[in-house]
């Protein structure tokens, strides 16, 4: 199960031990310089980064990492396709006749297709960077460090805990499902999905109100309580971090007219 | 999908679901006074609702299919609590799952936990206590579900508008239709099975949220009635 190894690899890769602050402050720093980026350039630089850092530095196996980074990859190439299409502007690159309607491909519509794919990109390694790289229970630290309300913070703590509970269970109820012939044509397996998602809101339901009494019998008033702390990150890597910040926002500046294609 | 929209309108979306959301909390602190249960239960409803989410169906167009998070989720516990587990479970998708994004986070909690579910509550509104409530609450899936893909359309045309906005909206709708009418229908389909089941096996939990009539399942008081219940 995917959600199974991603979280697997947040624990076991070899950035797991740098300071998880250095960490987000990274990977959202080079979001937003790839959100805010006019041109394909800037994008494409950190993508490259982010990708070079996830395999090469943290060890992310690639069997892993490539289908996670492959469905945004198609979509994008169905982006760029269908933007063609859809603007209209600039050069007439393509045309044809289908019958009696004229179908044509316009630069503007590709360059913004290219622009958003290349953004799509950049995004996506850098969100991959940090989910691979930095375990859930050290982003709640961070979170409530940053003074996110404590309900949903506690909400979802303990989501995250149920959430793999849920999914074991969810696979016992499958195997048992499948062993009594459940999933075997089309019927039978709307029967058995339905089915599974009943039970497992039912066992659900009861593992909350299971929780809300042991939480209860430990003296539980609404809050729930954390102890640890996160160290603030070494100031060192701060500055690389702010000078590479710079430098591609000062690349991207430079670089807001570039178009592949004119 | 992350670095989809431009930054403009991610920071609207945040905005405008960012004010749902926070109303969501604040419903949630009060109804934890009475209540303090409700903390553990939403967690739990939220994990539920991620591993459906989980169970999707990608379509061609990028936004993934959700089966049964939102419809059912709004009928239980209303749209602004909806709102607050959609925020954490899109939140765990982009990162345990690595499907949507945290740029586009607002975007997606605006469409599927504020819009669909908004749909599916007045559907349910307006149906309850008419039909039985197996098929309202289908309906009600379905509705959310629609609602929640127009929404998305509608959020894809206003970020890229091309020359003829109607137009480019005609095709992102057209698009999403392809794959959301016949899954929104399976959706339904599958809440419908699984509300059922809920109501032939717990209907103490629905009956407690007050979302059916005791005379709807009229075996289950009866035997609770006499003390001789599991």
């Amino acid at each position: 199960m995917q959600l199974n190894t991603i979280d697997h690899i947040a624990h076991t890769n070899r950035l797991y031990h740098i300071n998880p602050k250095l960490k987000v402050l990274f990977a959202l720093s080079m979001l937003l310089i790839t959100l805010f980026s006019k041109s394909i350039v800037v994008p494409l630089i950190v993508a490259f980064i982010m990708i070079t850092l996830t395999v090469f530095v943290a060890k992310v196996p690639l069997r892993v990492y490539l289908p996670l980074l492959g469905a945004p990859l198609g979509f994008g190439i169905l982006t760029v396709i269908l933007m063609g299409f859809i603007y209209v502007g600039g050069n007439e690159l393509f045309s044809m006749e289908v019958f009696n309607f004229n179908i044509s491909i316009y630069s503007y519509g590709v360059n913004l297709g290219l622009l958003v794919f290349s953004r799509m990109l950049g995004g996506v390694a850098s969100t991959l960077f940090l989910a691979l790289t930095t375990p859930m229970t050290e982003l709640f630290y961070i979170l409530r460090g940053l003074k996110i309300p404590s309900t949903i913070l506690d909400i979802a703590m303990m989501m995250y805990r149920y959430v793999f509970l849920l999914l074991d269970e969810m696979i016992r109820v499958m195997n048992a499902q499948n062993t009594r012939l459940g999933y075997r044509n089309l019927k039978t397996t709307y029967k058995s999905l339905g089915t599974l998602a009943a039970i497992l809101f039912i066992r659900a339901w009861e593992r909350g109100e299971r929780s809300f009494i042991i939480m209860s019998s430990r003296g539980y008033n609404g809050d729930l309580k954390l102890l640890n702390k996160i160290e603030p990150p070494p100031v060192k890597y701060l500055l690389l971090i702010i000078i590479l910040d710079i430098l591609l926002i000062t690349l991207s500046y430079l670089t807001t007219d570039f178009k592949v294609i004119t | 999908m992350e670095g989809y929209l431009p930054p403009m309108w991610c920071a609207i979306w945040y905005i405008l679901s960012g004010i749902v959301v926070g109303y969501g909390v604040i419903k949630i602190n009060k109804l934890m006074k009475e209540q303090p249960e409700v903390k553990p239960l939403l967690a739990v409803a939220g994990a539920f609702m991620f591993i459906l989410s989980s169970l999707k169906l990608p379509s061609v167009t990028g936004s993934c299919s959700h089966p049964c998070g939102n419809g059912l989720g709004a009928v239980l516990f209303g749209v602004p609590i909806t709102a607050v587990l959609a925020t954490v479970v899109l939140l765990f998708q982009a990162l345990l799952l690595a499907h949507g994004g945290i740029t586009t986070l607002g975007a997606n909690v605006f469409s599927m936990g504020i819009m669909g579910p908004l749909a599916g509550v007045i559907v349910w509104k307006i149906l309850k206590g008419k039909i039985n409530s197996t098929w309202v609450v289908m309906l009600a899936a379905i509705v959310a579900d629609w609602v929640t893909y127009v929404t998305t359309s509608i959020q894809l045309t206003l970020a890229f508008p091309g020359s003829d906005p109607m137009n480019t909206l005609a095709t992102f709708m057209s698009i999403f239709a392809v794959t959301q009418v016949p899954l929104a229908i399976a959706e339904g389909l599958l809440t419908a099975i699984l509300w059922d089941k809920i109501k032939e096996l717990r209907p103490d939990i629905l009956l407690k949220l007050g979302l059916i009539d005791e005379s709807e399942v009229p075996h289950y008081t009866q035997v609770m009635g006499t003390g001789g219940a599991e």
